[in-house]
């Protein structure tokens, strides 16, 4: 693990510089380093995979952003108000998600840490299950409780607790409910693993110099678990920035998401330029987040959860 | 057993492999005869595993050369120089059973069939497992466990054994049995080989010669015998056995240490006149006497005054530490019926030896501390 | 020690772990509803929309494509994303974080911005709308994650095993068959799953990338969703989602019965 822990997003945004290094490496002399050339090899197909499928995508978008027509797409951001809201709120909505993600899975992952370990499986399965399902078959799902005709209103229409449906989505509450149950594994993970790393002997060990109960939680678990919340609450803000299909379904058409700009500028308006500038305006707010994240935290431990 | 021997002839030459600083190989020059067993000894990271690694070809060498049989090794991968390999932590194949992992060599050479399961069947013979060979690496005891990767390290002849701290995990009373049974059957089979270890009585009791390591060098090339009895160096003197050091300038064939002068053979090149130079003394060749019973010291044995401090109990015999007037200790070991009487805590005595039981070596203590 | 959970947090775990699951499980009854319209509590039992589902040519060949798209990123996954952990692993050269990063990265882009560029490039190569097309979008996000497990797999695995085997005269290929290979397979087996799962129910990306003839189930899903609201959605949703369970559960029972096998 320990050239894991080298892993730096200054790397990712200068993936020719890899390229070029590789090459160095294999040039050098094999007597030195047996195997390791030949293992060197095996890495070429997914360095060329992924600069063609990967790199070459986005550095299509990049350029189609400044030639179609030109680069005067970006200035939609200043003359169209919907652009400048949008980014306000994609990153509000980035915001809530993160926020209640991590008031969710804090408690969730400790009760895991508490458990027997069976009881910590359950749970985990528990976490893990919607992660396999599709996103969209959740989401939709979730349509289905929250719509004004849903079973929520319904119920409670039915029980006379309201008069008229809530609205319970169409807006940032039915996002902010579809993106924290499908992000919330991601928020889990990370912030168990970070526990699990805690020696079990540690609070009573502060309990015993004296601390009470939750004392020694405020001033030895939870400084501890910080690492797994800050990579919990990094992919979580991060991966919010560029969702679609949940707010597509679940949020108002008229404070749409970056990545629904794009999607309705190049599918329906066929306005690829604009689309392009959008999406690599959503890019780089990606890149600043990912790049600051990693100041703080490993960028292998954000993408994998620590795992 | 079979016509094919594991009797190879190995020779490395000024053989050297950087490290990036630790653990790298410096101008390491060794000639292995056939059928013996030589060792590797030294503290961690002397560079005795990393040697071990040039000859398997683990490793590349930055310079000199390897010859097996007169045969160069070097640009040969690993699984083309016919060596059986004993690892540390076994390096069995968790997904196979004994016998698998004993025919594994054989498959890769295809032998197969009957003849395939009559040399795993000889292996596992060899190796007092004939019942184990259905089980795998996790049903098996440590000790099982190495004689499976011992078995399955020489079932394919290859012409020399290399073992790397292969008792390392075993503990004490086991390993002293596997030290037997190894020795027994690298004889029954006239193996050469090159064993690793840190642990000096292991390498005591089963090797022909024994190479000392320190910092990427051979330190000493010998016998148990000349190793113990006339140490090259400082170094060697006190990673092989127990010993008192004396410190002291050395001029004219003698040691001035304190008042005495003290005579002593020399194991390589005497310390030049007016050097520094140390006498290594064995604590069973230390006698000790009451001060004034020094007429009792035979004439011509060194004799070096001292006080005693304190008698240790070992069961086998009694130890004696005495303090020189410059604060030297002196161990001294005697039989468990010595009269402790006149010698008390605290009582005056006198160190005595015979020259010829002592070795004088060069003085490099402050590179030897440096090496640490 | 620890104690036992306080009944507080543990009711709280009740409560969290139903609302993960409870909500998309409402899909079920309803793919059973006897109504035209899509309802909850569905209005009456019947099979007539599996019925219809099962009649219905363009869901049919969404499911067929989707299942070749599966199965193609799957196998194209594993075999490159066995290559990059065995590289990056094994492989000593400088640039090797960088290109991890780079090989994780896919995890965590905005995906709609890489469908786009997608686009630009199938558009380029004439390749937009063909199944081939789809297999290599899907493997470049589904292909980090048998990275992972793969890379996990190889880091927990002794690498003097492969040195015994290379002295004991087996070359690297015949070493990696016969012993890495074993070894690692429970990684494999689990990064093949996320790959599956990941181009069975990927969405956007086949948004951008299909056509009116090639498109995978969740496209078909997503125009629906968009506009009719039939029951046979219902359906499509929860063969969708048993498809993947089904799948979890029988890799979950591989994995402990090799552990039983193998102490």
């Amino acid at each position: 693990m320990a050239e894991l822990g080298e892993v730096d997003m200054s790397g990712a945004t200068n993936a020719t510089n890899a390229t070029a290094t590789t090459t160095g490496a294999a040039a050098a002399p094999a007597r030195r380093r047996p195997g390791g050339t030949g293992w060197n090899l095996l890495v070429w197909p997914a360095l060329v995979f992924l600069a063609v499928l990967f790199l070459l995508p986005f550095f299509q978008t990049a350029l189609r952003s400044v030639t179609d027509p030109g680069p005067a797409n970006y200035a939609i951001f200043w003359t169209d108000p919907v652009y400048a809201r949008s980014l306000v709120t994609t990153f509000l909505t980035a915001l809530v998600v993160t926020v209640s993600a991590l008031l969710i899975a804090y408690p969730y992952a400790y009760l895991m840490y508490r458990s027997t370990p069976v009881m910590a499986g359950v749970l985990t399965l528990l976490v893990i299950l919607p992660f396999f399902t599709s996103l969209l078959v959740r989401t939709y799902a979730w349509t289905v409780w929250l719509q004004q005709t849903g079973v929520i209103n319904s119920a409670l229409l039915d029980l006379g607790v309201i008069d008229a449906p809530l609205p319970l989505m169409r807006n940032l509450l039915g996002v902010a409910i579809g993106m924290t149950h499908s992000l919330l594994p991601f928020m889990v993970f990370p912030i168990y693993a970070s526990m699990r790393r805690i020696s079990p002997a540690l609070v009573p060990a502060a309990r015993s110099l004296g601390a009470t109960g939750a004392f020694a939680f405020r001033t030895v678990f939870l400084p501890l678990t910080a690492p797994g919340v800050i990579s919990g609450s990094l992919i979580v803000f991060v991966m919010s920035l560029g969702y679609y299909v949940t707010p597509a379904l679940l949020g108002s058409p008229n404070n749409a998401m970056l990545s629904e700009l794009i999607v309705n500028q190049v599918e329906q308006q066929v306005e690829f330029g604009i689309g392009s500038a959008i999406g690599i305006v959503l890019l780089a707010l990606t890149l600043v987040f990912l790049f600051l994240g990693t100041r703080v935290v490993r960028f292998k431990d954000i993408v994998t959860g620590g795992r | 057993m079979t016509e094919k021997t594991l009797g190879g002839e190995l020779s490395l030459t000024d053989v050297r492999r950087s490290y990036g600083g630790q653990r790298g190989v410096d101008s390491v020059s060794l000639d292995v005869r056939s059928g013996e067993f030589l060792t590797m000894l030294g503290p961690s990271g002397s560079g005795k595993t990393t040697t071990l690694n040039l000859i398997a070809g683990f490793l590349d060498t930055d310079s000199g050369s390897i010859t097996l049989d007169g045969r160069e090794l070097a640009g040969i991968p690993a699984h083309r120089r016919e060596l059986g390999v004993v690892f540390q932590q076994y390096a069995l194949f968790p997904h196979m059973t004994a016998a698998q992992n004993i025919a594994y060599p054989l498959r890769v050479r295809g032998v197969k069939g009957a003849e395939q399961r009559r040399l795993v069947a000889e292996a596992l013979d060899l190796v007092h497992l004939a019942e184990y060979g259905d089980r795998t690496p996790a049903q098996l005891s440590g000790g099982q466990q190495q004689r499976v990767a011992l078995a399955r390290a020489i079932v394919f002849r290859p012409r020399l054994l290399l073992m790397d701290e292969p008792l390392g995990a075993l503990d004490k009373k086991l390993r002293e049995a596997m030290q037997i049974e190894i020795t027994r059957i690298c004889r029954e089979l006239g193996a050469t080989v090159i064993y690793v270890t840190h642990d000096q009585e292991e390498a005591l009791a089963m090797s022909d010669r024994i190479a000392i390591y320190n910092a990427g060098r051979i330190e000493q090339l010998g016998t148990a015998e000349e190793l113990y009895e006339r140490p090259a160096s400082l170094f060697v003197a006190d990673f092989v056995g127990e010993s008192t050091v004396l410190h002291g300038t050395y001029s004219a064939g003698a040691l001035a240490f304190g008042g005495a002068r003290l005579t002593a053979a020399a194991a390589g090149t005497a310390p030049a006149d007016g050097t520094a130079a140390a006498l290594v003394l064995r604590p069973e060749n230390v006698a000790v006497y009451p001060a004034s019973a020094e007429g009792d010291v035979p004439e011509g044995h060194n004799r070096v005054r001292a006080t005693v401090e304190e008698w240790i109990y070992l069961g086998v015999a009694k130890k004696c530490l005495l303090a020189c007037s410059d604060g030297t200790v002196v161990t001294a070991r005697t039989a468990t019926t010595v009269d402790e009487g006149p010698l008390g805590p605290g009582a005056e005595a006198v160190v005595a030896w015979d020259p010829e039981k002592s070795v004088v070596v060069p003085d490099h203590r402050e590179t030897a501390a440096a090496n640490q | 020690m620890r104690g036992k959970p306080s009944p507080g947090l543990r009711a709280y775990g009740v409560v969290v772990g139903t609302l993960l699951i409870l909500p998309t499980l409402v899909v079920i009854p309803m793919s059973f509803s006897a109504s035209e319209f899509l309802s909850f509590p569905p209005k009456g039992l019947s099979l007539v929309w599996y019925r219809e589902f099962f009649a219905d040519p363009v869901w049919m060949a969404a499911v067929g494509q989707s299942l070749q798209v599966a199965a193609c990123t799957t196998v194209l996954s594993v075999v490159l994303g066995i290559m990059t952990a065995l590289g990056l692993i094994r492989g000593r050269f400088r640039g090797k974080s960088a290109l991890q990063v780079l090989v994780l990265s896919p995890m965590i882009m905005p995906l709609v911005v890489l469908a786009v560029g997608l686009f630009f490039v199938y558009s380029d190569w004439r390749i937009l709308g063909s199944l081939g097309g789809l297999i290599l979008a899907h493997t470049v996000i589904a292909y980090p994650l048998v990275y992972i497990a793969v890379s996990t797999s190889l880091q927990g695995m002794d690498q003097t095993l492969e040195q015994a085997a290379a002295s004991l005269g087996a070359n690297r290929w015949y070493a990696f068959r016969t012993v890495t290979l074993p070894l690692i397979a429970p990684g494999v087996l689990t990064g093949a799953l996320f790959a599956f799962t990941t181009s069975w129910d990927e969405l956007i990306l086949s948004i951008f990338l299909s056509s009116p003839i090639v498109k995978t189930l969740p496209v078909v899903m997503w125009q629906q969703v968009q506009t009719e609201l039939s029951p046979t959605l219902a359906v499509a949703a929860t063969l969708v989602m048993v498809t993947t369970i089904v799948l979890v559960a029988a890799a979950a029972w591989v994995a402990t019965r090799r552990k039983v096998v193998q102490p």
